[in-house]
């Protein structure tokens, strides 16, 4: 992997790391392999001044740094900064007790000309500037560049196969001298390299599944991390020598400012390891000493363990439903409506599954017990809990799923206190049998037929938990609410006090925004892990490999009228909220509205578009490409009347009157005569005013015609006829600006010629 | 070791006060032990009320989990509670341990949970609470309402305590089985509290693996999915598992039957405790027709 790229190691190590900079820049970045690039994100803010010790010893060398004036905006902007992880540097400073300091408002430069990315403190005490430069550079190669080096330790698995370390590092090319040896260990022909990766996943290390790649060999009069794990159970040919740990994505929260040195041929500090081959006489700018000063500053974090009682208060499930909250004639009903599903369940795996029902379902039903109890980070800074109840429906099946989860909640229950004992019945209806069916169901019709691997799935997943969740949650407010309406003395509750109206919006407003989006991260990102990483898990008895990663593509009419449905369930509630009864729905006078004015409104629009769509499918046929939208559009067109049928008018729709007018009906009505007023324009009526500004809104003093309809057309004509006087004069208007563009386009086109004339008109 | 030398004193730095995700699953973990622990230790005591049948203890706990449930009346519930504290006494259980397991807890979170109600509910009134836009009247029929509500919360849950910490889990399944409920289930459970545990050592591990790695703050959006990958990984090792459980169960002659082994003999005490407790709990079903 390294190849024949040569490295340069002065003798400092710390120094190393922009040689490799340099010379890891072809390296393939896009496979984002573990430990080759870190990303560099959000440095700035973290990263503090830089020791004034160390230019006074670099004085003498003539370091030189470059500041690039005015970039400072770049450092907020995300680049990836492919700062390779040079495992010998880091396994060596990867003691825990090294240093990170909080390295203070210094400004990270990210990206230079030349494409070598280098990271520059541009705040320097205690050196002297000359304008923006910062003397750093030696000898023949200038600039060193402050690297900013990750705080985040980043580690590897050290391996040593025993029993002769040597063997494996003269199996490989070491590519750097000087009795650090980097080398790629190849697997020997006994190594189970399955067994030695899961061991690394068990252990939390999660390498890619294709190779174990550079791996350092290091000498052993080195320090290394100490690696708690020694499971002996998973030795292999290779021995595990330390565990370090593999990280991904890491957000830098302190840096530690180096110096380093380079040696090259000309005064311009980003010609940069232009000759490779010159070893390097520059000696690291008192790396050692800012190393033992910035570790002695770093304080370990202290953790405090949360109280239990508030851990449990704060991070509780949240839906388990304690005893005493329900009626005894409740938690009985719950009894009795989850104890068939039990029995169906029971019987059903033990079909599938066999004699294995036992032990598979206990441990799962531990699975889930122990999923219960993560802390999952949300958003805001808290933790949330997850029920994982559809991600077990998925990969083992509801019933297993029901079964599984009414145990883990049935020990919750009994033994850690968490939900009531005679609420059993009803926790595990709700999150037990209703969570996981429900999450399944909604699964299964969302993700269709597309192969189980593939991301339709994980979207389903998604999709399938959120229900289930949210209809957990309903059910329970659902419960909790119809306590006061049956179990009440005197019209005080004796149970739960708060009602369907309290309890139903509380449960499901506080799931909606909250814990269900967690429970649809958590199963989501499962199944694209478990995709990834264990799809044999997925694929169980599903033999048709083949399309397993193929989504099928979804139906769009079925995905319009979802969507189509769910919009209109949202725009009806709305309509509720603000009106307060169906019969002022949205805010208007229903009452006011005649049935056979809809009717008849509905049957003029009807019989327009079953004319005029057919006329325009036959006649648009020469332009079929544009036929659909426009045959859409004018859809659209013919039935926007209907608005018509709603109650009100639209404000500002027309002319105001005059200030004087207004009064002068306002006087005449408190006088008892109201024709004045009722013969203002409705938005004056609306307020007994003249709103600000609304003659600076002229609609119909800078319209085309004088309304929306045609002339012969009145307002006071029923309502029918008024919808086809809209029809027409909609039909029309569009008509003529559709002739007009095409006009325009003719001439444009008559005018511009276009391009070369189409091959098939050649002869 | 690398030469380390001391450097000038360390300056304090700002401490997170707030305690991450992996501290708080790690404390919840070792939480769970340290219950399961304190339940089998107290469990195992030589009092009364451990000596007692498993069977009993359940008919008894669920007659007076039902008198509570239906008690309207707080001085019912009172009494009840009274019984309860006598059952504390006769397992020689720590009480002001018991009293934190239980207060501290679900009756606690109740009572924060129906403090609005106070406020909607109808009768006479005790005091105002303004509010600058609205004044807060507690009613008295709120107030009681509440306090009964509490009250019971805190009987059964003091009862379903009291069960738990007098008798092993053990017995508590087998006692199931008397009760009819499908052998498997039996069996089942009493795997899944084994194997809790045995998954609870690995999620601890994996957390604290994560813990002793880490040296600085990642962005959630890793923490989601490492969290994620960490389930996943349990998952997988669950399915392993239980793999290799069955080979275990078959090579040990496991042929689908279950059979437990219960000896369990019902003596004067035994019967002592169940006509005591039946009749505690009818007297409180009865009265609280009585006071009403």
């Amino acid at each position: 992997m390294r190849g024949d790229e040569q490295r340069i190691l002065p003798n400092c190590p710390s120094c190393e790391l922009a040689f490799r900079l340099k010379a890891h820049q072809r390296k393939d970045v896009e496979r984002s392999d573990p430990g080759e690039a870190l990303h560099l994100d959000r440095v700035v803010d973290e990263v503090a001044r830089i020791d004034c010790r160390l230019p006074r010893r670099c004085k003498h060398n003539h370091c030189m740094v470059r500041r690039v004036p005015g970039r400072r905006e770049e450092v907020h902007t995300r680049r990836d900064l492919p700062i390779p992880v040079d495992e010998f540097e880091l396994s060596r400073l990867s003691e825990r007790l090294e240093v990170v300091r909080e390295i203070r408002s210094a400004r990270p430069l990210v990206g230079m000309e030349r494409d070598v990315p280098f990271v520059l403190l541009d705040e320097v005490s205690c050196l002297r500037e000359r304008r923006d430069w910062f003397p750093v550079s030696h000898d023949r190669i200038p600039a060193a560049v402050i690297g900013v080096e990750m705080g985040i330790r980043h580690c590897r698995h050290v391996f040593r196969a025993k029993p002769q370390p040597v063997q494996a590092r003269e199996q490989v090319p070491v590519v750097a001298g000087e009795g650090t040896g980097i080398a790629v260990l190849r697997p020997h022909a006994g190594l189970d390299q399955q067994d030695l990766i899961a061991s690394l996943h068990d252990n939390a290390v999660q390498p890619e599944r294709n190779a174990i790649r550079v791996v350092d060999v290091l000498p052993s009069n080195d320090w290394l991390p100490h690696d708690p794990w020694d499971e002996s159970e998973n030795r292999s040919a290779i021995e595990l020598d330390v565990a370090i740990r593999d990280d991904r994505k890491v957000e830098v929260a302190h840096a530690v400012a180096r110096w380093f040195v380079h040696t090259s041929n000309d005064t311009d500090p980003f010609t940069l390891a232009a000759n490779p081959g010159v070893p390097s006489t520059a000696t690291c700018c008192n790396c050692n000493a800012l190393r033992r000063r910035l570790r002695a500053r770093y304080t370990p974090k202290t953790v405090r363990t949360p109280a239990r009682v508030v851990g449990r208060l704060a991070g509780g499930a949240p839906m388990h439903i304690p005893d005493g909250y329900l009626s005894p004639a409740t938690c009985g009903a719950g009894y009795a409506a989850a104890a068939p599903f039990w029995g169906v369940a029971t019987a059903r795996v033990r079909r599938v599954v066999g004699g294995r029902t036992v032990p598979l379902l206990a441990i799962f039903a531990a699975f889930n017990f122990a999923i219960m109890m993560f802390n999952v980070p949300v958003p805001g800074g808290t933790t949330a809990h997850a029920v994982g109840g559809t991600l077990t429906a998925i990969v083992l099946g509801p019933w297993a799923a029901v079964i599984s989860t009414s145990v883990a909640l049935v020990i919750q229950a009994l033994f850690f206190g968490d939900g009531g004992i005679t609420a059993i019945g009803i926790n595990c209806l709700n999150m037990g049998v209703l969570l996981p069916i429900s999450g399944y169901l909604t699964y299964r019709m969302v993700a269709g037929r597309s192969g189980m691997l593939s991301q339709r799935r994980v979207i389903a997943a998604a999709i399938g938990s959120y229900v289930g969740i949210t209809l957990s949650a309903l059910a329970v407010g659902f419960e909790l609410g119809i306590q006061p309406h049956f179990w009440s003395t005197n019209g005080v509750p004796n149970y739960s006090p708060y009602g369907l109206q309290a309890a139903i919006p509380a449960m499901v407003l506080s799931h909606i925004f909250g814990a269900s989006f967690v429970e649809a991260a958590v199963t989501a990102l499962g199944i694209a892990y478990l995709q990834k990483s264990y799809p044999d898990i997925l694929l169980r008895g599903r033999p048709d490999a083949a399309s397993n990663m193929e989504s099928s593509p979804v139906n769009p009419l079925v995905l319009a009228a979802v969507l189509a449905v769910l919009a209109a369930m949202a725009i009806f509630v709305a309509g509720l909220i603000k009106g307060g009864s169906l019969s002022h729905w949205a805010g208007g006078d229903w009452t006011a509205v005649s049935l056979s004015d809809v009717i008849a409104t509905l049957l003029v629009s009807g019989a327009i578009s079953l004319v005029i769509l057919p006329v325009l499918f036959l006649v648009l046929r020469p332009v079929h490409a544009w036929r659909g939208p426009l045959m859409i559009f004018a859809g659209l067109i013919i039935w926007v009347p209907i608005g018509l049928v709603a109650p009100g008018t639209a404000f500002g729709e027309e002319q105001s009157a005059s200030q004087a007018e207004v009064t002068a009906a306002l006087q005449a009505r408190a006088n008892g005569d109201s024709t004045l007023f009722d013969a203002l324009p409705a938005v004056n009526r609306e307020c007994d005013c003249v709103p600000t500004n609304i003659n600076n809104v002229g609609y119909s003093g800078h319209a085309l015609l004088s309304g929306y309809e045609p002339p012969w057309v009145k307002r006071t004509d029923p309502l029918w006829q008024q919808n086809i006087g809209y029809q027409a004069a909609g039909l029309a208007g569009m008509a003529i600006l559709g002739l007009v563009i095409l006009a325009a386009y003719r001439g444009a086109r008559w005018l511009v010629p276009s391009g070369p004339p189409d091959w098939r008109s050649a002869e | 070791m690398t030469a380390l030398q001391p450097g000038p004193p360390a300056q304090p730095r700002a401490k997170r006060a707030r305690a991450g995700f992996v501290e708080k699953t790690l404390s919840g973990i070792s939480a769970s032990i340290e219950n399961a622990i304190f339940s089998e230790e107290n469990a195992r005591r030589d009092a009364f009320l451990q000596h007692r049948d498993p069977r009993v203890k359940v008919v008894a706990f669920a007659f007076l989990v039902v008198a509570a449930g239906l008690s309207r009346d707080w001085r019912v519930l009172v009494a009840l509670y009274c019984v309860t504290l006598a059952g504390v006494a006769a397992a020689k259980l720590d009480l002001r341990t018991f009293l934190k397991r239980v207060w501290l807890g679900i009756p606690f979170f109740s009572g924060i949970v129906v403090l609005p109600s106070i406020f909607f509910i109808g009768g006479r009134e005790l005091f105002h609470v303004p509010l600058g836009f609205a004044t807060l009247t507690a009613t008295r029929a709120g107030l009681g309402a509440a306090a009964i509500f509490v009250l019971r919360v805190a009987v059964c849950v003091s009862l379903a305590v009291l069960l738990v910490l007098s008798t092993r889990w053990s017995d508590i399944l087998k006692s199931l089985r008397f009760f009819r409920i499908p052998t498997v289930f039996v069996l089942i459970l009493g795997m899944t509290y084994r194997y809790i545990f045995l998954l609870l050592h690995t999620v601890n591990s994996m957390f604290l693996s994560r813990k002793s790695r880490i040296v600085a703050r990642t962005s959630g959006k890793e923490q989601r999915w490492w969290i994620v990958s960490s389930m996943s990984v349990l998952m997988s090792r669950s399915f392993r598992m239980s793999e290799d459980v069955y080979q275990a169960m078959l090579a040990r002659g496991f042929t689908g039957q279950v059979r437990t082994l219960t000896d369990y003999r019902v003596g004067l005490a035994d019967w002592a405790l169940a006509v005591g407790s039946v009749a505690a709990a009818v007297t409180a079903i009865l009265a609280n027709g009585w006071l009403a």
